[in-house]
């Protein structure tokens, strides 16, 4: 999508000091920049120290996607005077499949995209990671969580004899 | 980008970085799990352990446990099961307020084993001040419903509450309490209230005293007495396959309608079943031998005419069933219009036989922009006479403003 000169570039600094220029559109997708802007309508530059390169391009890539499917289908309705159905049905199955292969990641880059968009404050961005997350919990026995999150298990003998007494149901064997 | 982040992963010594998120996200996480699957969290490692307790939204639901209803010993198992956990975890969880209590097991919960549960079920919600309070499940009605109708903090509720029949009736004459305050509420809705559970004119109306700013009520399954509702609040009304029981030489108005119209409410929904001195009329539909005579009798006795004539401010309306046709030839003459009406629909008429209905339905309905037609022409032997009133109705028709399924 082409962009015109007038729109106002902003540049966001990750914590090791790398720049990204985005329209002040895309910024505007997090919240938390959003609100920087209107307090201060002349910033041009914003330090994230919380959010390394890595993740704040994946972020950027995020928003970048889901402001550009809105305008495509802002343009469409304005263009027919009204969106079609289907289309935009469409539309927006593509964007589902689209966060879907963006959610093919490690556990450990699921979790750093889940604080940057906390702490950003892009809420599409947060339910979907957190989904992503509940979906790798769901129907996984202890271990396998342990496994697939890397935790270690550090309960006591008496902290587990205490647990499986009070819910004895969980060590039946799973249908 | 993803290939040098897996690098950096399997390189380190695996680090976990799921436990090192604060708990409110962690929480957000739980939230998206049945409360069996965060429960089981605790058994995952100290981080874990107690955080089930704190979660924001509780959701037990039978199904988490694997309920079959095949083999009646598993049944009474499972279920027995649940209530345990349910129990169990009702004690130890302790969030100071909560966003969601919802408990769904529609056969009977264990209350032999559980006594307790049945007290505890009303009165967590209102301990942890939940806001969206969902209770479906089997309940005996000795149970305390009353309390959970005085809440400052519930704004949704669901109550479907099948109380067992003829084992549980002593106590209880009623669902709705004698007193009733719930000042944020705005949807409430009520199922599956039996012969125990009656509501009547007075109890309908301390409840919407009790629910100032109530905007969407749905009634179902439950058995009532009254003639008039008055809100100046509710947008919603929803009455499906109610009975309602009418004293013998009362005439009955529906006053709500009135209401409505004056409100201009966007939605309403009415499919009522009628309930006359111990012998059930559907006014929707009915199978019995002279029904009709006995439904103009009811219309007279109802007013018929009065109660089509309080809906004639709706924009949307379905009507159920066969027998409505024999209300409507008697009642539509009389009415002046359907002015508001966009959407019409009409389930299990045999329509091809009544379509001069459908058309003066039609003709009283200026604004009408979508009509359908459900299950239609089943019964219908007398296809023949289709195509003559369907051009009729065509020709009544608004140009093609509308759309026939």
């Amino acid at each position: 999508m082409a962009r015109s000169s007038t729109e106002n570039m902003i540049t966001l600094m990750s914590s090791d000091g790398e720049e990204f220029m985005v329209t002040e559109k895309v910024a505007r997708e997090c919240t938390t920049i959003r609100n920087m802007l209107e307090d201060d309508c002349v910033i041009t530059n914003i330090p994230l120290p919380n959010v390394t390169s890595d993740i704040l391009s994946m972020v950027i890539e995020y928003c970048m996607e889901h402001v550009a499917a809105a305008e495509k289908a802002a343009a469409e309705t304005a263009e027919k005077g009204s969106s079609s159905a289907p289309a935009a049905a469409k539309a927006n199955k593509d964007l589902e499949e689209w966060d879907k292969a963006f959610m093919n990641v490690d556990v450990y880059t699921l979790c750093d995209l889940i604080l940057a968009a906390n702490y950003l404050n892009v809420s599409g961005l947060l339910d979907l990671t957190i989904q992503t997350a509940a979906n790798l919990i769901k129907g996984k026995s202890p271990e396998q969580i342990r496994k697939t999150f890397h935790i270690q298990n550090d309960l006591s003998l008496e902290e587990e004899e205490k647990i499986r007494s009070q819910t004895p149901w969980a060590f039946e064997k799973s249908e | 980008m993803n290939n040098s982040d897996e690098h950096r992963t399997m390189s380190g010594d695996d680090p976990d970085r799921m436990s090192t998120l604060p708990d409110d996200l962690l929480l957000h996480i739980m939230s998206f799990l049945g409360t069996k699957e965060a429960v089981k969290m605790s058994f995952v490692s100290k981080r874990w352990m107690h955080l089930w307790t704190i979660m924001p939204c509780l959701n037990f639901d039978i199904d988490e446990f694997g309920v079959t209803y095949n083999n009646i010993g598993d049944c009474i198992l499972t279920h027995s099961k649940f209530t345990n956990f349910v129990e169990m975890a009702l004690s130890r969880h302790k969030a100071s307020s909560l966003n969601t209590f919802q408990i769904r097991c529609p056969r009977m919960l264990d209350f032999v084993s559980c006594s307790d549960l049945g007290r505890t079920l009303f009165k967590y919600p209102l301990m942890s001040n939940a806001r969206t309070v969902s209770i479906k499940a089997l309940i005996p009605s000795i149970f305390p419903f009353s309390r959970i109708f005085s809440s400052q903090s519930i704004e949704e509720m669901y109550l479907k509450v099948s109380t067992k029949q003829g084992n549980f009736l002593n106590d209880y004459s009623e669902i709705i309490p004698k007193v009733v305050n719930l000042p944020r509420i705005r949807t409430l809705q009520l199922k599956g209230l039996t012969a125990a559970t009656e509501l009547d004119e007075r109890s309908i109306t301390r409840l919407l005293i009790g629910c100032p700013v109530l905007e969407e009520l749905s009634l179902k399954y439950c058995v009532g007495e009254f003639s008039s509702i008055f809100s100046q609040e509710l947008k919603y009304l929803s009455l499906r396959d109610c009975f309602m029981k009418l004293p013998l030489g009362r005439t009955v108005k529906w006053d709500l309608y009135r209401a409505m119209i004056k409100k201009n409410v966007p939605r309403s929904t009415v499919g009522s079943k009628f309930f006359v001195d111990g012998v059930t009329v559907d006014f929707v539909w009915s199978t019995m031998d002279g029904a009709l005579s006995f439904i103009q009798d009811f219309i007279q006795h109802l007013n018929y005419n009065d109660f089509l004539c309080g809906l004639s401010g709706v924009t949307i309306l379905k009507l159920f069933g066969g027998n409505l046709k024999g209300v409507l030839e008697i009642a539509l003459p009389k009415l002046e219009g359907f002015h508001n009406l966009r959407n019409l629909s009409l389930t299990g008429w045999c329509t091809p036989c009544n379509f001069n209905l459908v058309a003066s339905f039609i003709q009283k309905s200026p604004n009408l922009q979508k009509l359908t037609f459900y299950d239609c022409g089943r019964h219908c032997q007398k296809t023949d006479c289709f195509s003559s009133q369907a051009a009729q109705a065509a020709q009544a028709s608004r140009k093609d403003k509308i759309r026939e399924y």
